[in-house]
């Protein structure tokens, strides 16, 4: 390839390029839809105050593990505040918060002889696991803390943490969306069983 | 007080079909709807509760184990489906439950159903996706079952141009994914039908061969309005439980209201894929990941599809391995795990299948519903076959099933079908094959409660094709 032929190429590409962004661009601009397309904006979290709080926020931390207790020093449900979930008036485990705790407590007293407060994440984990049985919708309040942290309900934290992009435009133009041509044998002529 | 001809109570397929067809034949029709009316800017891209809770009223099972849920808003669950229209397949319709009773009505096949579901397809703009709109998930589930010397067929949709975002089920928010409120309701209002938004029905109460609906408007005062006709589509889990608050009005209402439901079989799981299979990306395009694969439908009559799916849903599972991952879904093995595998290793997928409705919707003392899907052994049994079914297509790919639930159980929470069902034994059944609610004149029921059983796919065309043929008998069509 001599210069000139280089610089086709290259200018070639570049109009390419240029063009496929201008028609991305034209495609998108008729879908502008501010005040969506961007990550949860950071809001208040509820700070732990009460004695059940401080139980209730250990156990966000054994629920999704913090600085402190994952040992990779990432942020957890404690970070993304996850203790809004337990105590917004908007979800229903509000009135259960003294009770969550208490029973909680007494779990953590019955299988390893100490308050939740002073036991270790694996033993933290252990009496989570063991109470849910015993009082079920706290298996519903594992799942919406799990999913506040990771569905970035209060903040970007989860979702930066698994890499998941959140609010978009779309992918349909992102080269690693689609095989974008057939790659299995179908059993329908029109997608339709008979 | 206010009359029409034809009131109906909820907008979704079951409640916005008929009040089209019915206001082509001229009725004088009134649609309550306990939601808003939507605009694309109703549709936030957001997974957070507090969205969701603006497009969708949750419930949980008595014991905690099970969600449900249904659209709210004008159009129902069409506003939020991931919009998979598919025809069920024949052998549905003859489906026998552990009694060896029929479920679907005798002179109900899909035969019968076949010009029905045209026109929702029709009305809808139901096309099949092109292999360039399948997700790239959806794409590797189709190698997985490629592998196997298996099928998998692309899905039919009424998405047209679809920017491949990753919020269907939050709603469309560039309008690409067709609702009711593109298409049947304009039409039905262009014809003069109203549709109440914001209005929350109570009870029905007789009035004469019609009947008053009670309901609280937008601004929560109590309002009635008559019907010479009633139809009641507020979904599976709403339609009888108006009707159960209705009892000290309606004393003779049928003993199997609120009987049947029925989660269409589905059970969610995961494959996770070993690191040199291509990378997943599973945020990325519909939410209904462009094919099913109906390769064990006629041995296990089970379908399955991938779901395109945000973190939010994978971790609010109770995901867990059979093999080297986490076992409870808390602690640091789990965040690691949604870390490590979620961007580029996991599939999420949905089985479908027939199973019998063993679930039951009441309400409490407060006029409450609530509900109960309990883990049958006969659950457990047809569970275990979709273990089975996907534990052979991981094993075939070198990947892993992962299993959810708490007790192996979770449910697909979208798809509640039978709890006013339509059906040939008058015993059996609370309403006759044309929505009728047996021991009631002038009452239909219209939307998913009357559809008797799992339909083997997404029900929603199934839902809306059983509409328009219970239209179609309304207006003298016959069918």
């Amino acid at each position: 390839m001599n210069r000139r032929q280089f610089f086709e190429r290259m200018g070639g590409w570049s109009l390419a390029t240029l063009l496929s962004a201008v028609a991305a661009r034209a495609d998108d601009a008729p879908y502008e839809t501010p005040g969506f397309l961007r990550k949860p904006v950071p809001g208040a979290c509820l700070q732990p105050g009460t004695d059940t709080e401080k139980t209730l926020t250990a156990v966000l931390d054994a629920i999704v593990p913090g600085p402190t207790t994952d040992p990779e020093g990432t942020a957890g449900a404690v970070e993304a505040c996850s203790l809004n979930v337990l105590l917004d008036a908007t979800f229903p485990f509000l009135h259960y918060a003294d009770m969550f705790a208490t029973i909680i407590d007494g779990q953590a007293q019955d299988l390893h002889g100490a308050p939740f407060l002073q036991l270790t994440q694996d033993q933290r984990v252990d009496v989570l696991v063991a109470v849910q049985d015993t009082v079920p919708l706290l298996r519903l309040a594992y799942r919406a803390i799990r999913s506040a942290f990771f569905g970035g309900a209060y903040n970007g934290i989860g979702l930066d943490y698994v890499g998941y992009p959140g609010p978009n435009l779309g992918y349909r133009h992102v080269p690693e969306f689609s095989f974008r041509a057939p790659v299995c044998q179908e059993l329908t002529a029109d997608g339709r069983m008979p | 007080m206010e009359a029409f001809d034809v009131v109906i109570v909820g907008s979704g397929f079951g409640g916005s079909i008929p009040a089209l067809r019915l206001s082509q034949a001229g009725r004088k029709v009134l649609v309550l709807e306990q939601g808003p009316r939507t605009t694309p800017a109703s549709f936030p891209q957001d997974w957070a509760f507090r969205a969701q809770a603006k497009l969708f009223t949750t419930y949980t099972s008595k014991d905690y184990h099970v969600i449900l849920r249904y659209g709210r808003g004008l159009g129902g669950g069409s506003l939020t489906y991931a919009a998979a229209m598919l025809r069920a397949p024949s052998e549905v319709f003859d489906y026998r439950d552990r009694d060896d009773y029929r479920v679907w009505p005798a002179g109900v096949t899909r035969e019968v159903m076949n010009p029905f579901y045209a026109k929702v397809e029709e009305t809808m703009t139901v096309e099949r996706a092109s292999w360039s709109d399948v997700p790239r998930c959806g794409g590797i589930f189709a190698m997985m079952l490629d592998k196997m010397g298996k099928t998998a067929d692309r899905t039919m949709y009424p998405i047209h141009d679809c920017r491949q975002c990753g919020f269907c089920m939050c709603g469309c928010p560039f309008g690409k994914k067709k609702h009711l409120g593109h298409n049947y309701i304009p039409q039905a209002e262009e014809l003069g039908a109203q549709f109440r938004t914001d209005c929350k029905v109570d009870h029905v109460e007789k009035d004469g061969d019609g009947w008053i609906v009670r309901y609280a408007d937008a601004q929560g005062h109590a309002r009635g309005v008559h019907g010479d006709q009633l139809i009641i589509a507020a979904g599976a889990l709403e339609t009888p439980a108006v009707l159960l608050r209705s009892k000290k009005w309606v004393p003779e209402l049928h003993p199997q209201v609120g009987k049947n439901l029925n989660n269409n079989g589905d059970v969610a799981f995961l494959f996770r894929l070993p690191p040199s299979m291509p990378k997943t990306y599973p945020y990325m395009g519909r939410n209904n990941a462009g094919v099913i694969t109906y390769a064990f439908w006629q041995e296990h009559k089970i379908t399955i599809h991938p779901g395109a799916g945000p973190p939010a849903l994978v971790a609010a599972m109770d995901v867990f391995s059979e093999k080297d991952g986490p076992k409870v879904p808390l602690g640091v093995d789990f965040k690691h795990f949604v870390r490590d595998q979620y961007a580029h290793h996991l599939i999420p997928a949905l089985a479908i299948g027939l199973v019998d409705g063993e679930g039951t919707v009441t309400v409490n003392d407060s006029g409450l519903l609530e509900f109960d899907l309990p883990l049958t052994e006969r659950l457990k049994a047809y569970i275990d076959r979709v273990a089975d079914v996907g534990r052979s297509i991981a094993a075939a790919n070198d990947a892993e099933l992962l299993r959810t639930g708490g007790d192996t159980f979770e449910h697909g929470d979208a798809h509640p079908l039978g709890t006013c069902r339509i059906g040939d034994d008058d015993s059996r059944a609370p309403c006759d094959m044309y929505g009728a609610l047996r021991g009631q004149k002038n009452l239909y029921i219209t939307d998913g409660a009357a559809v008797p059983g799992g339909t083997g796919v997404n029900p929603s065309l199934t839902i809306g094709a059983n509409a328009e043929r219970i239209a179609a008998h309304l207006v003298g069509e016959g069918a």
